[in-house]
């Protein structure tokens, strides 16, 4: 042994297994902090972000500044994508599969190496709670005697990095998985079109449950026998208009939203243990699919029955 | 008068001199004065010349004039170390004049939110301040004066003095010019130097821009709890209540500054002698 | 008579890596000292703390006999030092004069006229007076080290640390930065680290051979070529394996390394020495 090599940890030992995986997720992170997809898709939430002034109906642009998220999501799924790919390179067989680092060891540093992608979702949202403080809210009804602006809560905004952090964890498994990067591609840019941007789509009652992009405020159908006077003084309302014939009671629902980020959650922890396959791929699949049924279980179970929630 | 006076006799060039100095009299001064009337090469010899110690002085300022150092190495050395780079000039002059402009131009279109705002991100700039007074950009010759007599926290200590002599008068300017009142929008100020000073004092050991990327966020995030969400409320009312504004988050930005400023005295020294690679 | 630079078990540690490991060092007045070694061997860091510009992780070091860790002896120590780091950035929009007059006045010469004589001097003892006030931007490399290298020149100090000196300059330039060394070498000590064994072989009296933060061998230049007695020999085999060989300037192949029997022996240089320590064959005396 000279002056100029280094003993490498060698294969299969459990002591240099945390260091390769330190060694590689760095150099993955910084592959991630400056991807073009990435910061594409930030840029496209910033736009849409800008938008928001023009959705001047009731609780538009509270509803659109959490969907508007969707971009940057779609952006870290595209890298993430890519990034599950590497190890392919167009040839048929796994590269290197007698390498120090096989090919499960090298999906879960690059699992951990999406980290810079998480890290911009939870500061968006932390910026977007406190620049949305700042601004005096959302407007979203009309009313003389009650607060007619609304702040999204702790909750709500933990929908923004549990959709990035499962955005990055589908891409990686698709990426892993199929040879089509950008089939795949394509494919969840249909999905967050279908999903995200057109997520007051799919509110309607099990659908908002599982679907990626929950948007808050809910509505309460407050049926055809009503009467404004009954109504208590505290109560947002929402009139009859082109696409609803009675009114409704508009509310946000924090806890729902709390659960909707936990199922978010337990998907990004299955999907993880789809890209990194082996036991403990299998392990983080199983856990990751009883946090998602207790995510969905719980949503079911705290949502409003009845208007008078 | 004077006449071509041709060959024969000239004034002693020593003579001349003293007669234009005035230090010949008598029968010599009149004698050189008779013969400069009649010559016109004696006339031009007396014209050109130029006596030692001014000659000297003329070949001084000569040489000072060829080897004239910039404008820049001329001013004193108090604002040369103090200033560093046209840059730090440039760049506190332009900070403070942005730090004006930019809330009242926005305040022209939107006064509740650009009052706020303002409150939120006014001690972003002093402390963006005090972090460039630790950067390359401050200091002309970088590595070059580590080893030098005078390179100490002083020299620092001189840069931040100056940005902020430039920033924080500037801000309490547009405190005092948007509109609401003004005891509410200084409240930034005792943060904004408590900020300052944190950064002075983690500066002098490790890069201190996250300390103030995490100061900033902080201070927003302290001024949006509390901000009351009615946006259409008014503006009094909107300040009105703001936590940033209680005696306790001033009382703690004191505590802070006063903490910092106590670190800084006692290791001063530690200025690019210490941790750095 | 103390000594202008001794240390006792010095040592640098950067998070896990360790620069510079337990050195002892003791450099008296007067003459120009070598450091030798690869990139990564220590040289930078151990120059630096010479400096007074890092502090050392264990161990003690003294300058002029003075404790650079106290920061009343470090500004004494600082007043008699001059140091060139490896890579000076200069400000672009300043001229060469400004430059040095900026570093003079952090060399606390408050007097103008004396201060802009100074310059001038350095200026001229490294063969810019030509181009003192053009910005630095017009410079090209090999002058913007010289007036780095002005700049350590300022105020004749009794200890010049140099990092490095000859990067950039041409053949000519390294020839007059050698004389103004050299002089500096008689009344003064100039300790300059270099990649170069040319630059060591032609002025330096002393040399160290610094190899993963620990000097290999101290001793004069012919001491460092002596090393290689018996290892460099001319190969005319074409079949061995040496450690190194190439065709020298006559044709003949000139091998380094353990010679077979009834080899033709040459004279050995001090590049030889420097290879054979630094692949670890042969014992630092």
């Amino acid at each position: 042994m000279t002056a100029l090599t280094r003993p490498v940890a060698r294969a299969g030992t459990k002591d240099g297994r945390w260091r390769r995986l330190r060694a590689l997720a760095a150099v993955e992170a910084r592959r991630t902090a400056r991807s073009t997809w990435l910061w594409t898709g930030a840029a496209g939430t910033l736009a849409m972000l800008s938008l928001l002034g023009d959705a001047d109906y009731q609780s538009g642009s509270y509803t659109l500044a959490t969907a508007g998220f969707t971009a940057l999501a779609l952006g870290v799924f595209v890298h993430a994508v890519h990034s599950g790919g590497r190890d392919r390179a167009g040839v048929d067989e796994a590269v290197a599969p007698a390498a120090v680092m096989d090919g499960d060891e090298r999906a879960t540093a690059r699992l951990l190496g999406l980290w810079p992608g998480a890290a911009i979702g939870l500061l968006a949202a932390l910026v977007l709670g406190v620049g949305e403080r700042i601004e005096g809210g959302y407007w979203v009804g009309e009313s003389l005697w009650r607060t007619d602006a609304q702040v999204h809560s702790v909750l709500e905004l933990s929908q923004i990095p549990a959709l990035v952090a499962f955005a990055a964890a589908a891409g990686l498994a698709a990426g892993r998985a199929s040879r089509r990067r950008g089939l795949v591609s394509v494919l969840g840019a249909v999905a967050a079109a279908a999903l995200g941007f057109t997520s007051w789509a799919w509110q309607w009652v099990p659908a908002r449950y599982v679907t990626l992009v929950q948007t808050q405020p809910i509505e309460l159908d407050l049926g055809p026998g009503f009467a404004l006077s009954d109504t208590p003084d505290g109560w947002l309302l929402a009139g009859p208009n082109e696409f609803e014939s009675s009114w409704r009671r508009v509310v946000v629902h924090e806890a729902m939203a709390g659960w909707h980020s936990v199922y978010l959650i337990g998907l990004a922890v299955l999907l993880a243990g789809l890209a990194v396959r082996g036991r403990a791929g299998a392990r983080l699949a199983l856990a990751g699919v009883l946090v998602a049924v207790t995510g969905v279980v719980a949503q079911v179970l705290v949502a409003p029955a009845s208007p008078a929630v | 008068m004077s006449t071509q006076h041709t060959g024969g006799w000239h004034a002693a060039h020593d003579d001349l001199l003293a007669y234009r100095e005035g230090h010949l009299h008598g029968a010599a001064a009149d004698s050189v004065e008779a013969h400069l009337l009649r010559c016109a090469d004696c006339r031009a010899a007396l014209a050109t010349s130029v006596p030692a110690e001014e000659q000297a002085a003329r070949w001084d300022r000569l040489a000072v004039a060829i080897d004239r150092p910039s404008r820049w190495s001329r001013r004193s050395t108090w604002l040369r170390l103090a200033a560093g780079t046209p840059e730090l000039a440039t760049a506190a002059v332009s900070l403070a004049v942005a730090f004006v402009v930019v809330p009242l131009a926005a305040a022209a279109l939107d006064p509740r939110p650009a009052t706020a705002w303002f409150l939120a991100l006014a001690p972003a700039l002093p402390v963006a301040g005090t972090v460039l007074g630790y950067r390359a950009v401050a200091d002309p010759v970088g590595a070059l004066a580590e080893a030098t007599p005078l390179h100490s926290f002083r020299i620092v200590l001189m840069r931040v003095a100056v940005l902020l002599g430039a920033l924080l008068p500037a801000g309490v300017v547009a405190s005092l010019l948007l509109p609401g009142s003004a005891v509410h929008l200084l409240g930034w100020v005792l943060p904004a130097l408590a900020g300052s000073s944190l950064v002075l004092a983690v500066g002098t050991r490790y890069d201190p821009i996250w300390m103030a990327v995490a100061l900033c966020g902080a201070w927003a995030a302290t001024v949006a709890v509390g901000m009351d969400r009615r946006r259409l409320a008014p503006l009094g009312e909107a300040l009105d209540g703001l936590v940033v504004n209680t005696f306790a988050v001033q009382a703690v930005a004191v505590a802070v500054a006063a903490v910092a400023v106590l670190h800084l005295s006692r290791h001063r020294d530690e200025l690019a002698y210490g941790a750095s690679a | 008579m103390s000594a202008v630079v001794a240390t006792r078990g010095l040592t640098r540690r950067f998070g896990r890596h360790v620069a510079v490991a337990d050195l002892d060092l003791r450099i008296d007045r007067g003459g120009v000292v070598g450091l030798l070694g690869p990139n990564g061997s220590g040289k930078t860091t151990l120059l630096r703390m010479l400096a007074t510009v890092l502090s050392p992780s264990a161990g003690e070091v003294e300058v002029f006999g003075l404790d650079p860790t106290r920061s009343d002896e470090r500004t004494a120590i600082r007043r008699r030092l001059g140091y060139l780091p490896q890579e000076p950035t200069l400000y672009a929009g300043f001229t060469a004069f400004d430059v040095v007059d900026y570093v003079a006045v952090l060399k606390e010469m408050t007097d103008r006229a004396v201060r802009q004589d100074e310059v001038r001097r350095v200026l001229g003892a490294v063969g810019l007076t030509d181009a003192m006030h053009k910005k630095v931007r017009t410079l090209s490399g090999g002058m913007r080290q010289r007036v780095a290298i002005a700049c350590a020149l300022l105020g004749t100090p009794d200890l010049l640390v140099l990092d490095e000196p000859a990067s950039g300059l041409d053949p000519d330039q390294r020839l007059q930065l050698r004389s103004v060394l050299s002089a500096h070498g008689q009344s003064g000590t100039v300790l300059l680290s270099t990649h170069h064994t040319t630059e060591v072989a032609a002025f330096c009296q002393r040399v160290l051979v610094l190899l993963d933060g620990t000097v290999r061998f101290d001793g004069t230049p012919a001491e460092l070529a002596h090393l290689a007695e018996g290892h460099v020999w001319v190969d005319r085999s074409g079949t061995h394996d040496p450690t190194r060989s190439w065709v020298s300037a006559d044709g003949t192949v000139r091998a380094i390394g353990s010679p077979p029997a009834g080899a033709e022996l040459l004279e050995p240089t001090i590049d030889d020495g420097y290879l054979l320590l630094a692949r670890g064959l042969t014992v630092a005396g």
